[in-house]
């Protein structure tokens, strides 16, 4: 990571940790055959990638054989919802979920569902999605009382990017994530199903062997680094949480305070446009997402800020690298304030 | 999120048009109306803005003002009318 600009969106990507890139080396060398051969180097790529998956399934507590690679993130949230037919979801769902016109179940101005309506929505419904947490606010769910619950009676949909490795998961019925979130390599998505529950084994192409290793090892650096790195993680967002109100005048911080995952913050600013704002960071070297209606690709404002009704106009999402420095949140504090007014519109 | 209410039936004592404004000026605009005229004064805020739909009411609960619903606007422009009842 350059150390002259700070890097904050790691939602949208990030690079490997260097466990997932040593491994991603190695298993170029030695990982590179079709895994689907009887030959000696097909057999070797074989080994590399039941290992990588048994690494993984390990770690999520899934049987390995349950467990799938996928392109990415989105593509394992696609198969998991493909073929159920009714379906409940939090409104704050990632897109591809909400894609398939599921139930809504409203959330507060937290983001988070109560969890009587969820439990009697999901009631009705073969299949019910809550994520961990939202990757755009870092708010949680209350997965274990909706599991509790629901005994059983429908299965849930867990969306656990960002949260795979770096949280403790609550117990899942069908697991999905994305292997950037955890320090891995982009284009390796994770799908997987507990035996209980009903699926249809996706019909997929051989993920990447050397992409799978890095994924594996990457994970698993994550994994056994996680109380550090969310201790470490979690003083650095709640510093900015506690800052953000001192340094910037009509600011609304979103999400639940407490109930988040270590790494992520997002707060609008009032007459201010998150484009600018976004241009503005940029050139004073943050980089920063946004969930306004002007930056996104249909102009309309992210619906995860909509659903909670917070407001969505000069919005900054801040998602740290999992090795961010306190000097990177340093930067980003020191001249926010001064990128704000630089955009903000004048009342007078 | 729930749909606005219906605020057809209140009297406005001002109309502020920023049509063809994208965010943020329409809250800014509102944000205005605050300074110019007193607090209990009703406007009513003409926007096409996405965003409008979201901010006008947050604005209201970050200000304590009543955020009154929606209603067409006066003309056949486009738009929808965001009925707020200024706050101190």
């Amino acid at each position: 990571m350059s150390d002259t600009r700070a890097y904050l969106d790691a939602t949208s990507a990030a690079p490997m940790n260097n466990a997932a890139r040593q491994a991603l080396s190695a298993a170029l060398s030695d990982g590179w055959a079709d895994p689907k051969r009887l030959y000696f180097e097909g057999r070797r790529a074989r080994l590399l990638v039941d290992a990588a998956r048994q690494t993984i399934a390990d770690v999520i507590g899934a049987r390995p054989d349950h467990v799938f690679f996928t392109a990415n993130h989105r593509s394992a949230l696609r198969l998991a919802v493909t073929g159920r037919s009714r379906l409940a979801a939090s409104a704050v769902e990632h897109s591809e979920i909400l894609a398939v016109n599921p139930t809504l179940v409203p959330v507060d101005l937290m983001g988070q569902v109560n969890t009587s309506d969820f439990i009697q929505a999901a009631r009705s419904t073969d299949l019910a999605a809550l994520h961990v947490a939202s990757v755009e606010t870092g708010t949680r769910q209350p997965i274990s009382e909706v599991r509790e619950g629901l005994a059983g009676a429908v299965p849930l949909l867990t969306d656990a990017n960002h949260a795979v490795g770096i949280v403790d998961l609550p117990d899942w019925d069908i697991l999905v994530a994305g292997a950037n979130g955890w320090g891995g390599p982009a284009d390796v998505g994770l799908l997987a199903y507990r035996p209980r529950v009903r699926f249809t084994p996706p019909q997929l192409p051989e993920p990447s062997v050397p992409l799978a290793v890095a994924a594996a090892a990457g994970l698993l650096e994550t994994w056994e680094n996680r109380a550090q790195i969310d201790t470490r993680l979690r003083s650095l967002t709640e510093r900015i949480r506690s800052s953000l109100p001192h340094l910037v005048q009509d600011i609304e911080v979103v999400g639940h305070p407490d109930q988040r995952l270590p790494h992520i913050v997002s707060f609008s600013c009032l007459y201010v446009d998150g484009e600018a704002l976004v241009h503005e960071l940029d050139r004073r070297d943050v980089a920063v997402a946004s969930g306004s209606a002007c930056t996104a690709e249909d102009f309309q404002p992210s619906h995860v800020l909509a659903a909670m009704g917070v407001l969505t106009g000069g919005n900054v999402r801040v998602s740290l690298p999992l090795d961010c420095s306190n000097e990177s949140v340093d930067h980003f504090l020191r001249v926010l304030p001064d990128a704000v007014a630089a955009v903000r519109e004048v009342l007078e | 999120m729930t749909e606005h209410p219906d605020a057809s039936d209140v009297r406005i004592e001002h109309w502020i048009d920023e049509r063809g404004q994208r965010c943020p000026i329409p809250v800014v605009a509102l944000a205005r109306a605050r300074r110019i005229h007193g607090a209990g004064i009703v406007v009513a805020v003409v926007a096409d803005d996405a965003g409008a739909k979201h901010d006008i009411p947050a604005w209201c609960r970050l200000k304590g003002a009543d955020f009154l619903g929606v209603r067409p606007p006066k003309d056949s422009h486009g738009g929808t009318a965001y009925v707020v009842r200024l706050p101190d």
